[in-house]
C-alpha cells in the first residue's frame, strides 16, 4: 500500500476534475474530497481547464461526523501522512461514535486524536506538535499560529486524554481490513484488459479510487467486506464513464466473480448505493 | 464529558482562576467516576504473586475474584512518557496480539485498568490479561529435576516452530526469542509470549531497503546480522534464536553467554565459523562488519561442539541447519518443520504426563532449586541473567512454577 501513496496522493486532487469536464452522464456523483488541499497541487493543474475550486470547509458552523471525516482527511493530507493512515483515522472516529452519543464529545478533538492514534498505529507518528498546529490552523483559518501557551497545553493534554478515551472505547482493537489492498489487486488484474482497448483506464481506477475515500465519510463502510468495497468502487467507476460492453460482458459472466466468488449483483447494489448515499450528506451540508 | 469538550474551539475570555480550580476538581470526579463502558477495572482480578519482571514492566499472577478458578497473567503497560499519550510499543504489541490466534501463541484475553484516582493522578494504569501458562522454558530447563526424553524434546520444538512459522506466515517478527519468552502449560501446549519487540515486516517497499532498529532480541539469542548492524532483515533473526533454544533442550543453559557485541561474536565464530564473504555473501556491506573484531580462521564446529550433548544426529543436523551464518541460508520455519528430526522415531509425543508430574514434585524443590540454580550462575554472568520471574513472595502457601 505505502507503495502507491505517492502517486496516489494526486489523484483525489486535481486531475480528477479536469477528467469531470469530459464525464458527459452521471454528473451525480461528485468528488467529497474537493476542496482539500489545494495549495499543493495547484501549479500542476494550472496548465488545466480550470473550474471554480470548492470553497474551504468551515468547520466550526457545521458541525457533523460527516464534516469531521472531511476534517481528518484534510488534516490528514496536509500533514502528509499516508492514505491507510488517514483512513485508519477515519475508521477509528466512526468505531467511537457507533458507541458514544454524537453530541458528547468534541468532533475535532475526537478527529485529531483519531489522526494521532492512526499515526501511531502504522508506524509514521507524528509530533504533536505539528498536529496540534494543523489541527488548529484548519479550524481557525485566518487565526494566528497558537502560541506556547495554556491554550497550547490545554489542547495537547486533550488530545492525549481522547487518544486514551477513544483506545477504550474501540476496546484497543486498531485493526481493519481495509479495502485497499483488494482494490490494487484489482485494478492490477484489471488494467491489462482496460488498457489494451481505451486509454481511459487510468481516469476510471483513478475515480474509483476517490469513490473509495469518499466512501470513509461514512460510517457504512462497517457493513460491508472490504473485498466487496473495493468492487464496488470499480464498478461505479466504470458505470459512471460508460465503458462499453465489448469489454466487459455482463451477460457471459460478471467480470467481478472471477475476482471475488461470493459477491453477488444484489449485494453489489448494495454496497453501491451506500456509496453513493455518501454524497447525500454532502448536499445537507451545503 | 465535559473535560474535553469544546478544547479546540477558541479559548472565550481567560477565566478567573477559582473558577478553573473548581473545573478541574470537577473534572477529577468526573474522571474517578466514569464507567468505561468496554474496559473492565483490574480489580476484578486479584494479584497472586508477581511472575516477572523486566524492561517491560511486571507480569503478575492473578485470578478472578469471580471465579477463583480462573487464573489469568497480567502484564502492566509502562506509560513512562505520559505526554506522548498511549506508549507505541504497547499499542504494538496489542495490535500483534489481536492478529495472532494460534496454539503456540500466547492469547491476549482482555485489557483491564485501574481507576483513575487522586493517587495515580487520575491516570489509569492497564493491564493486558493473558492466559495463564504454568512454566516458560528456561525455568524448566533450570530445573535439574525436569529431565526431557528426546520425544519431548522434539514436542517442544515442533511447537515452537509452528509457532514461530504463524506468525512469519502473518507477516510478524517476534525479534525477542528466548527460552524465558516460551512459556509452556501444563498440559504441554507451548505458547510464544511477550511480543512487546514484535513488528510487522515486509518486503523492501520501492526496492528501498528497511530500516528497522538492530537494537533487539537478548544479547545471547541475538543472531550475527543484527550484531553486525543489520537493519533490513526478516524472520530469519527468530530462527536463530530458536536454534539457540532448541541446543539449550540438551545443554541446559544458553549455548552462548556473551557479555558485549563483540565477545558474543566471538562466541558465534568460535561456534558457526569465522565471518567471512565465502561463507555469507554480501557480509561486508553490514555497517559492523569493518567496525568490530572478527576472529578468523575459524572452523565451523556446530555438530562436534554439540554432539556430546544431543547425541540424536538428526537434531545435530537440525541445528547445523539452523545456526547458520548467513540468514538468507538459514532454514526457514517451514524447512525445519519438514526436517526428518520430527518425522524419525522417536517421534514427538505428549508432554502432559511429564509435566503433571513436574508440578507436584517441584513444591518442595522449589527452594534448592533456586540455589543450584545460583550457585550455577558462574557459568552465566549474574548482572544479564535473562528477566526469569522469582516469585519470592510465597502466595498462599503454593509454590507453582511460574516465572
Amino acid at each position: 500500500m505505502g507503495k502507491k501513496a505517492p502517486k496516489m496522493k494526486s489523484i483525489t486532487k486535481s486531475k480528477t476534475k479536469t477528467h469531470k469536464q469530459k464525464v458527459k452522464s452521471h454528473k451525480k456523483n461528485k468528488n467529497i474530497s474537493k476542496q482539500k488541499y489545494r495549495t499543493k497541487q495547484r501549479s500542476e493543474s494550472q496548465d488545466k481547464l480550470k473550474k471554480p475550486e470548492a470553497p474551504l470547509t468551515d468547520y466550526l458552523t457545521h458541525k457533523s461526523n460527516y464534516i469531521a471525516v472531511r476534517f481528518i482527511f484534510e488534516c490528514g493530507i496536509k500533514l502528509g501522512l499516508k492514505h491507510i493512515t488517514i483512513c485508519s483515522a477515519a475508521v477509528y472516529f466512526h468505531k467511537f461514535y457507533k458507541h458514544v452519543d454524537e453530541t458528547a464529545y468534541d468532533n475535532y478533538s475526537i478527529a485529531s486524536a483519531t489522526l494521532y492514534l492512526a499515526s501511531k498505529v502504522q508506524d509514521e507518528t507524528i509530533r504533536l506538535r505539528d498536529l496540534i498546529n494543523v489541527c488548529y490552523h484548519t479550524l481557525h483559518r485566518d487565526a494566528a499560529p497558537l502560541r506556547l501557551a495554556e491554550d497550547y497545553w490545554n489542547f495537547r493534554d486533550s488530545i492525549v486524554h481522547a487518544e486514551m478515551l477513544i483506545m477504550r472505547i474501540v476496546q484497543f482493537d486498531t485493526t481493519f481490513d481495509h479495502p485497499h489492498h483488494y482494490f490494487l489487486h484489482y485494478v492490477q488484474t484489471l488494467r491489462p484488459v482496460f488498457y489494451s482497448k481505451h486509454g481511459k483506464d487510468i481516469i476510471v481506477f483513478k475515480k474509483a479510487y476517490d469513490f473509495l475515500h469518499d466512501f470513509y465519510h461514512s460510517s457504512d463502510i462497517f457493513q460491508f467486506k472490504a473485498q466487496h468495497i473495493a468492487i464496488a468502487c470499480i464498478e461505479l467507476a466504470i458505470k459512471v464513464y460508460g465503458i462499453p460492453f465489448q469489454i466487459i460482458d455482463y451477460e457471459i459472466k460478471f467480470w467481478y466473480q472471477a475476482l471475488v466468488e461470493d459477491l453477488d449483483k444484489d449485494t453489489l447494489w448494495n454496497v453501491m448505493a451506500g456509496i453513493m448515499d455518501t454524497y447525500d450528506f454532502e448536499l445537507t451540508t451545503n | 464529558m465535559t473535560n474535553l469538550n469544546g478544547v479546540l474551539t477558541p479559548p472565550s475570555t481567560p477565566s478567573p482562576n477559582l473558577l478553573q480550580m473548581n473545573m478541574a476538581r470537577e473534572r477529577e470526579k468526573y474522571l474517578e467516576e466514569y464507567n468505561f463502558p468496554f474496559c473492565e477495572a483490574a480489580t476484578k482480578f486479584e494479584k497472586l504473586a508477581k511472575i516477572g519482571q523486566g524492561t517491560f514492566g511486571e507480569v503478575f499472577k492473578a485470578r478472578e475474584k469471580k471465579n477463583p478458578k480462573f487464573t489469568v497473567a497480567m502484564k502492566k503497560i509502562l506509560m513512562e512518557n505520559e505526554k506522548e499519550g498511549f506508549p507505541i510499543t504497547a499499542l504494538r504489541e496489542i495490535r500483534i496480539l489481536q492478529l495472532l490466534k494460534h496454539d503456540n501463541v500466547v492469547s491476549l484475553l482482555e485489557i483491564c485498568q485501574t481507576r483513575a484516582t487522586q493517587f495515580n493522578r487520575y491516570r489509569s494504569t492497564f493491564y493486558l490479561v493473558f492466559e495463564f501458562c504454568e512454566h516458560d522454558l528456561a525455568g524448566l530447563l533450570s530445573n535439574t529435576k525436569v529431565k526431557f526424553s528426546i520425544g519431548e524434546i522434539k514436542q517442544i520444538i515442533q511447537q515452537m516452530l509452528n509457532g514461530l512459522y504463524y506468525i512469519h506466515s502473518n507477516k510478524i517478527l517476534h525479534r525477542d526469542m528466548k527460552a524465558a519468552n516460551v512459556l509452556i502449560t501444563k498440559t504441554g501446549t507451548l505458547k510464544l509470549a511477550d511480543f512487546g519487540l514484535a513488528r510487522a515486516f515486509s518486503a523492501q517497499k520501492n526496492g528501498q531497503p528497511n530500516r528497522y532498529t538492530n537494537r533487539v532480541v537478548t544479547l545471547w539469542y541475538r543472531p550475527p546480522e543484527l550484531l553486525l548492524g543489520d537493519r533490513n532483515y526478516g524472520p530469519p533473526v527468530d530462527l536463530w534464536g530458536a536454534g539457540c533454544i532448541m541446543a539449550e533442550m540438551w545443554t541446559r543453559s544458553p549455548i552462548m553467554q556473551g557479555n558485549s557485541e563483540q565477545q558474543q561474536l566471538t562466541l558465534i565464530s568460535q561456534l558457526c565459523g569465522s565471518i567471512s564473504p565465502e561463507v555469507w555473501p554480501k557480509v561486508e556491506s553490514l555497517d559492523l562488519y569493518n567496525q568490530l573484531e572478527l576472529v578468523k580462521g575459524q572452523k565451523r564446529k556446530v555438530k562436534e561442539r554439540l554432539k556430546p550433548y544431543v547425541r540424536d544426529p538428526m537434531g545435530c543436523d537440525l541445528l547445523d541447519k539452523l545456526l547458520v551464518l548467513d540468514p538468507a541460508k538459514r532454514f526457514d520455519a517451514d524447512s525445519a518443520l519438514n526436517h526428518d528430526f520430527f518425522w524419525t522415531d522417536p517421534m514427538p509425543c505428549d508432554l502432559s504426563k511429564m509435566l503433571s508430574q513436574q508440578t507436584q514434585s517441584n513444591f518442595e524443590y522449589l527452594a534448592p532449586r533456586r540455589l543450584n540454580n545460583h550457585q550455577s550462575s558462574a557459568m552465566r554472568p549474574a548482572s544479564t541473567v535473562p528477566s526469569q520471574g522469582t516469585s519470592t513472595s510465597a502466595t498462599s502457601g503454593f509454590h507453582e512454577r511460574v516465572f
